[in-house]
């Protein structure tokens, strides 16, 4: 998470300005980032399941 | 082909970096070396709408005007060296032996005449367009309708064989689910989508790319995150704009910036595209040369760090615009010379000795603009690189880890 | 690297965005526009909140009380058109009008599940993305305000050719068409799509949008009628259902758009 904490923390302490939707989405990404499963094959399949209905998102694209 | 993961860092420091030098410098063309301690600007046009109509209003469009123009300029202007970039229209890639091959060839024919001529170092860049269709299938053999997959790889070649000096691209892979992340702003989607699809999908079409490269003696340069991380920083915008936030482009940024990396790893020797702005990120892990484009960029779009982005640039770029007429000549005309004297600037910094005082510069007018510039600024950028590197080897949590 | 500690930025930028940055909230302004009735303001505030949890359980019980019609339109249309209010002031952002919209779509099928007859639309719109160009996130986005405007989209995807927006148009007798390109070289296909279409005597405005596209050249061939922004469809698109034809569309353009 070091972009978004870098943001963070600049924004806290430092010269770096953010309107209320920019804080707000901030919080929300690190919270998300910070759910997400620290092995590869758990995200993907995570994944695979939560985007199955994506219009024209096919896994074969990607021999998944 | 194996792909040769980049673990560690090729810079000590930021510090290091500065714009107009690479730890690996690219020759090609004729006579452009790029990253050994020049800055050389990088001019990319469209053209008009209808010059499409059959392959000899396009060549024509393309070679007598475009690429005269431009080469008319740069002598006039007294410029040292050129790259030209041409990011080919869908006809090019559809038909390229028809649309795509006398354009090629007619570029290159003109450059050669001006550097015999003048002397004055030339190259080209072609950017293959990418029309693969998820929904009709992004692998060779999966698309019955209209083959794209196999035409773009043959337009690949056919750029390579006829006279391009650079071979670029901006994949697709895995767009469909980053568009739809980012209309529901859901940085898991996005990440799967770009930073774990579009890896996938970089390392099938990226060592083709090389070998196409390697067969025709020409360079293979690098990819962008144009269809990914430029949608989502072009719909964040500017202080009008209302469609998502900056801090979720920013994110994004970081995340596109280890994909675009699977182009070097598959043997890419750089320079990368200008429209990727992630470039400060991997020259920090890569060290290889990148071009830019920002503030000399204004004709294609407004974004938020027109100086920042020039800081580590090798190439500077205006990234695209319509064959016009201006005031001053035509369009080409007129933002080559913005371009060029931008780059004029940047190497009399360097003769001087004070190139990193023009960095800083750079860096410091939009460091605070947008969450995205600051993540770019170079030092920062570093430690985003950083984040890569330390998990180079899995490519979630080297997507994942930066964000 | 050069200090910036003596920097007084507000020199060198300004955040206008934050110093005009709205006060009111999405409460204040929804509390002025939902629905009295407490049944139909409750499935209003699902979609304006985005609660599309609960959308399907608040039209379920209102079903008891009120027509799948009057569920619509003086429920889920009256949120929608809380939702635009805020994205017009700049109070919510574009994923929030995404989001919205899927909540109101939940509870609009529920609806359409209970209705005899087909819902009325207030009109039927084709959309396309030109031959030879994937770029469709313009496209996407501008389908889910028009539908939430009420308009039945017929959504041909994206690199379509010529000769098959002909075919739809044709056979769906749409009040409406529009075609998105982002390349100067792809949005070549609109005057072609709009000669085709006179050939077979049909005149129906032809919105055409995307990165390259502007309104000069839109307004150079029959039919073409420019939208700068998504934000800007369901306007022009009200008017073309209300009968508006591609000409009147044209003089008031500056009007319906804003001035944009």
């Amino acid at each position: 998470m070091t972009a978004a904490r870098l943001i963070e923390e600049e924004s806290k302490a430092g010269k770096l300005k953010l309107s209320k939707h920019e804080q707000d989405m901030l919080r929300r990404i690190i919270t998300d980032l910070s759910a997400l499963p620290d092995e590869q094959g758990k995200f993907v399949d995570q994944c695979l399941k939560a985007y199955k209905d994506i219009p024209m998102f096919n896994p074969r694209n990607y021999d998944l | 082909m194996a792909l040769k993961r980049y673990t560690k860092m090729e810079y000590g420091s930021p510090d290091e970096m500065v714009f107009g030098e690479a730890k690996y410098p690219v020759s090609y063309g004729l006579g452009q070396t790029v990253g050994a301690g020049m800055v050389i600007p990088e001019v990319n046009f469209a053209p008009r709408p209808g010059a499409e109509k059959n392959p000899e209003t396009l060549r024509r469009e393309y070679v007598d005007y475009i690429t005269k123009d431009v080469l008319d300029r740069a002598i006039t202007l007294g410029f040292p060296a050129v790259q030209l970039e041409n990011e080919h229209v869908f006809q090019m890639v559809n038909d390229p032996e028809k649309f795509e091959k006398p354009v090629v060839a007619g570029q290159k024919e003109l450059m050669q005449k001006y550097h015999d001529e003048y002397g004055i170092a030339l190259s080209i860049r072609h950017t293959i367009a990418d029309p693969r269709l998820a929904e009709e299938g992004l692998r060779p053999g999966m698309d019955k309708k209209h083959s794209y997959p196999e035409k773009t790889i043959e337009a690949f070649e056919v750029a390579a064989a006829n006279g391009a000096d650079l071979l670029s691209v901006e994949t697709m892979g895995g767009k469909e689910v980053a568009d739809y992340a980012i209309l529901h702003q859901d940085i898991r989607g996005w990440l799967f989508g770009i930073g774990y699809l579009g890896s996938l999908d970089m390392e099938w079409i990226w060592p083709q790319i090389v070998e196409i490269a390697k067969k025709n003696k020409v360079r293979a340069g690098g990819d962008t995150n144009c269809a990914g991380a430029n949608t989502s920083m072009f719909m964040a915008g500017g202080y009008l704009d209302k469609d998502i936030p900056r801090t979720f482009s920013a994110v994004t940024r970081a995340i596109a910036s280890a994909r675009t990396l699977v182009a070097w790893e598959a043997g890419a020797t750089g320079p990368d595209k200008d429209c990727g702005y992630e470039g400060p990120i991997v020259k920090a892990i890569a060290g290889k040369p990148c071009a830019q484009e920002g503030k000399g960029a204004q004709c294609a779009h407004a974004d938020l760090m027109g100086n920042l982005i020039a800081q580590v640039c090798d190439l500077w770029s205006n990234e695209s615009v319509e064959y016009h007429p201006e005031f001053g000549g035509s369009s080409v005309q007129c933002w080559l010379g913005n371009i060029g004297y931008e780059a004029a600037l940047m190497n009399t910094a360097k003769q001087l000795k004070q190139d990193k005082l023009l960095r800083d510069l750079y860096m410091a007018t939009d460091r605070y603009r947008s969450p995205e510039s600051f993540i770019l600024a170079y030092d920062n950028a570093y430690k985003i690189g950083q984040a890569i590197a330390e998990n180079g080897n899995d490519i979630y949590l080297r997507a994942k880890l930066p964000a | 690297m050069i200090d910036l500690k003596s920097v007084n930025y507000d020199r060198v930028l300004r955040r206008y965005d934050i110093q005009m940055e709205a006060r009111e909230t999405p409460e204040d302004i929804a509390a002025k526009m939902v629905p009295q009735d407490p049944v139909l303001k409750k499935i209003a505030e699902d979609v304006v909140f985005m609660r599309y949890k609960n959308v399907q359980d608040d039209v379920t019980a209102a079903l008891g009380t009120f027509s799948p019609e009057e569920i619509i339109d003086k429920g889920l249309v009256k949120g929608m058109d809380v939702v635009s209010e805020l994205y017009g002031r700049g109070i919510y952002y574009l994923p929030h009008v995404m989001v919205a919209a899927d909540a109101m779509d939940r509870g609009v099928k529920l609806c359409e599940s209970k209705m005899t007859g087909a819902r009325e639309m207030k009109g039927k719109v084709v959309m396309h993305v030109a031959e030879g160009d994937p770029h469709d996130i313009g496209k996407n986005i501008a389908a889910v305000l028009l539908k939430s405007n009420g308009f039945n989209v017929i959504d041909m995807g994206r690199d379509v050719a010529v000769e098959d927006v002909v075919q739809t148009v044709e056979s769906e007798k749409p009040q409406l068409v529009t075609g998105t390109a982002l390349m100067t070289t792809t949005m070549s296909a609109f005057p072609k799509v709009a000669d085709r279409l006179q050939e077979k005597g049909i005149n129906i405005p032809f919105i055409c949008a995307g990165g390259a596209v502007n309104r000069a050249y839109v307004e150079s061939y029959p039919m073409g009628v420019f939208a700068e922004k998504a934000a800007q469809g369901p306007a022009l698109a009200n008017k073309a259902a209300e009968g508006w034809d591609w000409r009147k569309l044209r003089e008031n353009w500056d009007k319906l758009t804003g001035g944009a």
